[in-house]
């Protein structure tokens, strides 16, 4: 045995298995992270039965069950519950000791209701409260009638006051700026008479909201929370109303995928920690698009400068070298530099030249997606590069030297041999650039993306397309909604939810890199690799 | 016709070479131009100061001024004219004062920066001035400006102080509140307070009871001010001593300090927190009135003398103040200088001066010398700055000693700015090490087993998934450090802690059991899928951690680790600290290391490994030492990348530590990083203003510093490639 352990010791097989139980430290930190994400970005989707937990004092509360503490040294075993009712107890989260529970139901009746305002209500179906109710009221459910009525109103609030008002609002800003400039006199009188004609449109836009904000209002129904008391809500405030205990598994689907589909497309609400990340998502993708525009033929131009044209000297290969360094060089940097050059220099001067009417207020001369997208595609221009070189390296000699001895000029070669050889390889870098643009954030922080943007960059006023906007984008929205908000504890979901949704992006984009990578190596034979 | 195809086949061909040769070189510059814009926002930093003379007005000699904030016009005050509107641009009088008192006066005292001014008229009576200039709005030709001055009678003085009036160097008044004031003589003796209201109860007369201060032996008082709330009165004497005495109902010598030359004038700095000291040989000090810790560790006030600037020569006569920075003006007969208080950053003016004063914004002033008064403009736009105040410790205004401090903003306009780099460097090298702590054993070993151990179908899945984590965005991982990691830690550290060893003890137990196995089922379970069995170990040894804590906190840390380490060793425990900085900072790491490692361990040729085999080593042996020698560069070059990757880092540091610029290797602390300090305060910055040229500087350095280490690595790697191929 002894003799044994020598010789096993000897040849080092031991430290075989300890390098083996290095990776899979490394294997293990990978595997739990991404578990971690999906598991608790999808938990907030699925929808969790709410207990009834009756403690010893006789009191009842109503909540879901979201940790568990076990007991220490110093303290005792203690169980978190989202009580919800954050306007009415002022916090969402309770914390009961485990010896205080006398017990724990889930009775069928209990109602979660989904607000606009204020997070969730817990409660018991108390009463429905509306002018003309067409049929009965079955198992505590909103009758369907009342459901699409009110929500009819709410797209008639919604168009009047977003679509009508903010056109109203715009011509009334543009007419402002109009006023500011040396005009003359008869346009000067035109733009008056207009903005007042506008006022009286607004007018009549005002009181036909107030009509409709009176209809909305007089459907409600009656909660009655866990402490006795009964609450009143709003039809037009709830954003889903249904019994959790009291759902089969296709009822929880149904939850869950209204839930993800409501994230995915639809505005955020209570300053971004719950609602949908709908804009986060506009910006994220038009801003990396906006980067790809720049950052694919540019980036391919520079490389078949250096593979093509640039003699192969001691310049070209330390540019080869900077540029492969350039990639090393921390993201924020850029950012800084963005900000300097982009922003308030050529920002700067471009509002001196065609926005002077509208300074102090800056146009150009802040962050806006332009210039964030601008910043990106420095960042990521190494990378497809680096990605384009490599594959037109990879282009066998011979196929090169046949077209040129057939005749063809090297312009004729590049677009016929070596473009279509080394596509799968630019594509890759293509994906690679954008995957890194989608998961950075830092430079984006000081070039232009905001917590809650007003509008979207692209939208149905001229030009159509509002590159000076700012906008919002997922990565920040995870700092943001994590770090920035008051209620830390009530925005976790929101940013598991987002933070899943992020690294599904970036992981699928790496894999196709990795896919196609792996394809182009085999089409063309491995011979280079 | 196949001719002229031809030509146009060959224009194109140019055109392309063309098009194409100026992108490229355009791309390529465009990048190359980052690092010359970083260089050219920060290089105003360091630029050398210029003065420059601008207007000039002859004939003209005053005692004080008060200019606008666009330096046309000035509230002048002169003991000829009393006081008066002057066009700065003519140096012409646009309108006298009409309310001033009548004229001569027996003494006024400067225009401070309020507008106020003390004046006593011939008849010994006391009158406090608020001066302003009114503009009506849109006039730009100053035609229609007046001074908007208000006036308030104080008491008349006593006939005996008025016979020492000759010895007054500068009648201060001290603002203790709106109406009442103190003001202070010199008299043979030494100094007598008058305090008084305003405006005045007797108006003819009532006796003013002196109080002062008596000096022992023939020491004459020189100079002396209040504070900024009138409490506190600070002299300087003849014989070398500044005393700083409290007012009031008694007046009580609070602390003193003797210096080595009689001292001429004193004077306040920007924020009335530092003192300047004038000496009869040019000395220039700046004291402050700070707390500090004495030996027996109790709290006492001293007079600290905490700059010494270069020595003027001959008698300093006077200071002109910066309303904009800690920059001042000192002159004597022959010589003179701006200096900036904290930076000592000198500038000399070769000038003679009688009196100066500071503009407004703080980028020049006037200077009065001889009949001629001088308009000097200063090209410096950041005193404050220089490499020793970025780089060196510097005792700044409240410190008790030279520290390193980076506060770049702070509640009040008047406070010192304090830019150094060092905590930020520390705090950038501290994440640093504690990431690579972390993520070198776990990439380099597990590289070393995947290039060399693992069977090949695990090798396909095992690198694509570890290079998957190089792709997570840093803002997930952030997030999961500060926000999941960070609390965690804190509650479960001692967990934590013995993690590793249990997961290690638990393999070396489990080595006689191994051994046990028959050789052959030895062989079978171990080609190359080691690391399999190990991955439910670890999961167990997770659990065991989890249950044996307690115990271990109870029985070492007298049941809370974190109250234990505050109590018996001092250490403070933050919830954002550097180990899950580390820990984190490690997981964005780990990947670089683990590729780049993995790759120049795969490519050691064959023939040397097989070599090796072959002459009987274990594959073990072979791969500590041979492959891992001629590899070595390459896992180097990946360090040197990590590193890279490490310093840069920007939403992992912001997220997963306090962001403290505190200077201190414990763990168990935050830190703050150039990188997430450039993403804290890079919206906040003045554009071109210090702040955010010192912020550009920052990102010079990281600019530099990674590029230094990616070149080594490239450098390194491409001659470890060169090796590889000879071999």
């Amino acid at each position: 045995m002894i003799q044994n352990l020598k010789s096993y010791l000897r040849y080092g097989s031991p430290f075989i298995w300890l390098s083996g139980a290095f990776l899979s430290i490394a294997l293990m930190m990978i595997a739990g992270l991404i578990l971690f994400i999906s598991k608790e970005g999808l938990r907030a989707f699925w929808p969790s039965p709410i207990a009834q937990v009756e403690l010893n004092d006789g009191s009842k509360v109503l909540g879901i069950l979201t940790d568990y503490e076990s007991a220490t040294a110093n303290d005792t075993a203690k169980y978190q519950f989202r009580v919800g009712n954050r306007d009415l107890n002022g916090l969402d989260f309770r914390w009961i000791e485990a010896t205080s529970i006398k017990s724990i139901l889930y009775p069928k009746d209990i109602v979660l209701v989904e607000r606009e305002e204020y997070g969730y209500l817990i409660g018991r179906f108390e009463s429905l409260v509306t002018r003309d109710l067409q049929e009965p009221i079955v198992n505590n459910r909103i009758p369907h009638s009342v459901i699409s009525k009110t929500e009819q109103l709410r797209s008639q609030i919604n168009e009047i006051r977003k679509t009508k008002i903010g056109k109203i609002n715009q011509k009334v800003e543009a007419n402002r700026l109009t006023l500011k400039s040396k005009i003359d006199e008869t346009t000067r009188r035109h733009i008056t008479e207009e903005n007042l004609l506008l006022e009286s449109e607004y007018r009549v836009l005002s009181t036909q909201l107030d009509q409709l904000e009176t209809s909305a209002n007089q459907a409600s129904v009656q909660v009655r929370i866990d402490d006795g008391r009964a609450m009143d809500l709003k039809i037009r405030y709830i954003v889903r109303y249904f019994e959790p205990n009291n759902l089969n598994l296709w009822g929880k689907s149904l939850i869950f995928f209204s839930r993800i589909n409501e994230f995915l497309s639809s505005q955020p609400r209570e300053s971004n920690t719950e609602g949908g990340v709908f804009p986060a998502i506009f910006g994220t993708v038009l801003m990396v698009l906006i980067m790809s525009i720049l950052v694919v033929p540019l980036g391919v131009i520079a490389a078949i400068y250096l593979k093509e044209y640039a003699r192969n000297n001691l310049l070209t290969r330390s540019i080869r070298i900077a540029v492969n360094n350039l990639a090393g060089v921390p993201s924020i940097v850029f950012g800084v530099f963005g900000l300097g050059f982009f922003v308030y220099g050529i920002g700067g001067s471009i509002d001196q030249l065609f926005y002077s009417n509208a300074l102090p207020a800056p146009t150009f001369g802040t962050g806006g997606i332009l210039w964030a997208s601008l910043t990106l595609a420095l960042l990521t221009i190494p990378v497809v590069i680096v990605a384009t070189e490599e594959s037109i390296a990879a282009i066998p000699r011979s196929q090169r030297e046949a077209s040129l001895a057939l005749g063809s000029t090297k312009w004729q070669t590049i677009t016929h041999i070596v473009l279509p050889g080394s596509a799968p390889g630019i594509l890759t870098g293509f994906i690679l650039a954008m995957a890194r643009g989608a998961g950075e954030v830092a430079p984006l922080m000081i070039t232009g993306v905001v917590k809650l943007a007003p509008s979207l960059p692209i939208d149905s006023t001229w030009p159509f397309f509002h590159l000076d906007r700012k906008f919002m984008h997922l990565g920040f929205h995870i700092f943001d909604v994590g770090f920035q908000s008051p209620n830390s504890e009530a925005a976790k979901p929101m940013v598991f939810m987002t933070a899943l949704l992020l690294v599904l992006i970036v992981i699928s984009l790496n894999l196709a890199a990795l896919i196609l990578r792996k394809r182009a190596r085999k089409n063309l034979g491995g011979s280079t690799f | 016709m196949t001719r002229s195809a031809d030509q146009i086949t060959r224009l194109k061909d140019r055109i392309a070479s063309y098009f194409i040769k100026a992108g490229g070189i355009l791309v390529l510059s465009a990048m190359m131009g980052i690092l010359f814009f970083l260089i050219w926002v920060t290089y105003p930093l360091f630029e050398s100061t210029t003065v420059k003379k601008s207007r000039q007005l002859t004939n003209i000699e005053i005692e004080s001024m008060l200019s606008d904030s666009t330096g046309s016009a000035s509230i002048t005050l002169d003991k000829k004219n009393g006081i008066f509107l002057m066009d700065l641009r003519k140096g012409a009088i646009l309108s006298n004062s009409v309310n001033a008192p009548k004229l001569p006066w027996l003494s006024a005292t400067p225009i401070n920066s309020k507008g106020q001014t003390l004046v006593v008229d011939s008849n010994r009576t006391i009158h406090i001035g608020t001066l302003k200039i009114l503009k009506p709005s849109g006039d730009t030709d100053m035609a229609d400006w007046v001074i908007d001055d208000q006036w308030v009678r104080g008491p008349r003085l006593p006939e005996e102080i008025q016979k020492v009036f000759d010895f007054f160097s500068s009648l201060s008044f001290g603002l203790i509140e709106s109406t009442n004031y103190t003001i202070a003589a010199r008299d043979p003796r030494g100094v007598r307070f008058l305090s008084f209201t305003v405006p005045s109860e007797s108006m003819m007369g009532e006796p003013l009871v002196p109080s002062g201060i008596e000096f022992a032996g023939n020491d004459m008082v020189r100079d002396g001010l209040f504070s900024d709330d009138g409490s506190r009165f600070f002299i300087v004497t003849e014989k070398g001593m500044l005393q700083v005495y409290s007012v009031g109902e008694m007046t009580k010598l609070l602390s003193e300090r003797e210096f080595k030359e009689p001292l001429r004038t004193i004077s306040f700095l920007l924020g009335g927190r530092t003192l300047l000291v004038g000496g009869e040989n040019g000395l220039v000090s700046a004291v402050q009135w700070v707390r500090i810790k004495d030996t027996t560790n109790s709290e006492v006030y001293i007079l600290d003398e905490y700059h010494k600037y270069p020595s003027l020569n001959g008698p300093v006569l006077g200071f002109a103040i910066s309303p904009r920075d800690k920059r001042f003006l000192a002159w004597t007969e022959k010589d003179s200088y701006i200096v900036h208080a904290t930076s000592e950053k000198v500038l000399p003016l070769n000038i003679k001066i009688d009196s100066g004063y500071f503009l407004p914004n703080g980028k020049g002033l006037w200077i009065q010398s001889g009949a001629e008064l001088k308009e000097l403009l200063i090209s410096d736009n950041h005193p404050e700055i220089t490499f020793s105040t970025l780089t060196k410790p510097i005792q700044y205004e409240g410190y008790g000693s030279k520290e390193y401090v980076w506060q770049s903003s702070s509640a009040t306009d008047d406070s010192e700015p304090k830019f150094s780099l060092i905590p930020l460097v520390f705090g950038t090298l501290k994440a640093t090490l504690y990431a690579l702590i972390f993520a070198i054993p776990i990439a380099v070993l597990g590289a070393i087993y995947t290039s060399q151990f693992a069977g090949m179908r695990w090798r396909n899945f095992i690198k694509p998934s570890i290079e998957m984590m190089a792709a997570l965005p840093s803002v997930v991982l952030g997030f999961i450090g500060g926000l999941i990691l960070a609390p965690y830690f804190q509650k479960m550290s001692v967990s934590v802690f013995i993690l590793l060893p249990i997961f290690l003890g638990i393999l070396i137990l489990l080595i006689p059991v191994w051994l046990m196995l028959p050789a052959a089922q030895r062989r079978r379970l171990s080609s190359g899928s080691e690391f399999l069995w190990c991955l439910p170990l670890l999961v167990a040894a997770y659990f065991i951690s989890i249950e044996l804590a307690p115990l271990i906190e109870m029985k070492f840390f007298s049941g809370n680790f974190v109250q234990h380490l505050l109590t018996n060793y001092d250490l403070r425990f933050d919830q954002r600290n550097s180990l899950v900085l580390g820990f984190v900072l490690g997981f964005a790491v780990i990947p670089l290391i683990y590729t780049i490692s993995e790759d120049a361990l795969s490519s050691v040729p064959k023939s040397l490994t097989s070599a090796s085999l072959a002459c009987g080593a274990s594959p073990w042996q072979t791969a500590w030492r041979v492959v891992l020698p001629t590899a070595s560069p390459g896992i180097f070059s990946a360090i040197m990348i990590g590193i890279g990757r490490a310093v840069g880092e920007t939403m992992i540091v912001l997220m997963a530590t306090g962001n403290t610029p505190i200077m201190d290797w414990s763990g168990f602390n935050g830190l703050r990083s150039l990188a997430a300090n450039i993403a804290v305060e890079m919206p906040e910055a003045p554009v071109m203003g210090s702040h955010y040229r010192v912020l550009f500087l920052s990102a010079l350095l990281l600019f530099v510093f990674t590029f230094i280490l990616n070149t080594v690595a490239e450098i390194v790697s491409s001659r470890l490639r060169r090796k590889y191929e000879s071999l």
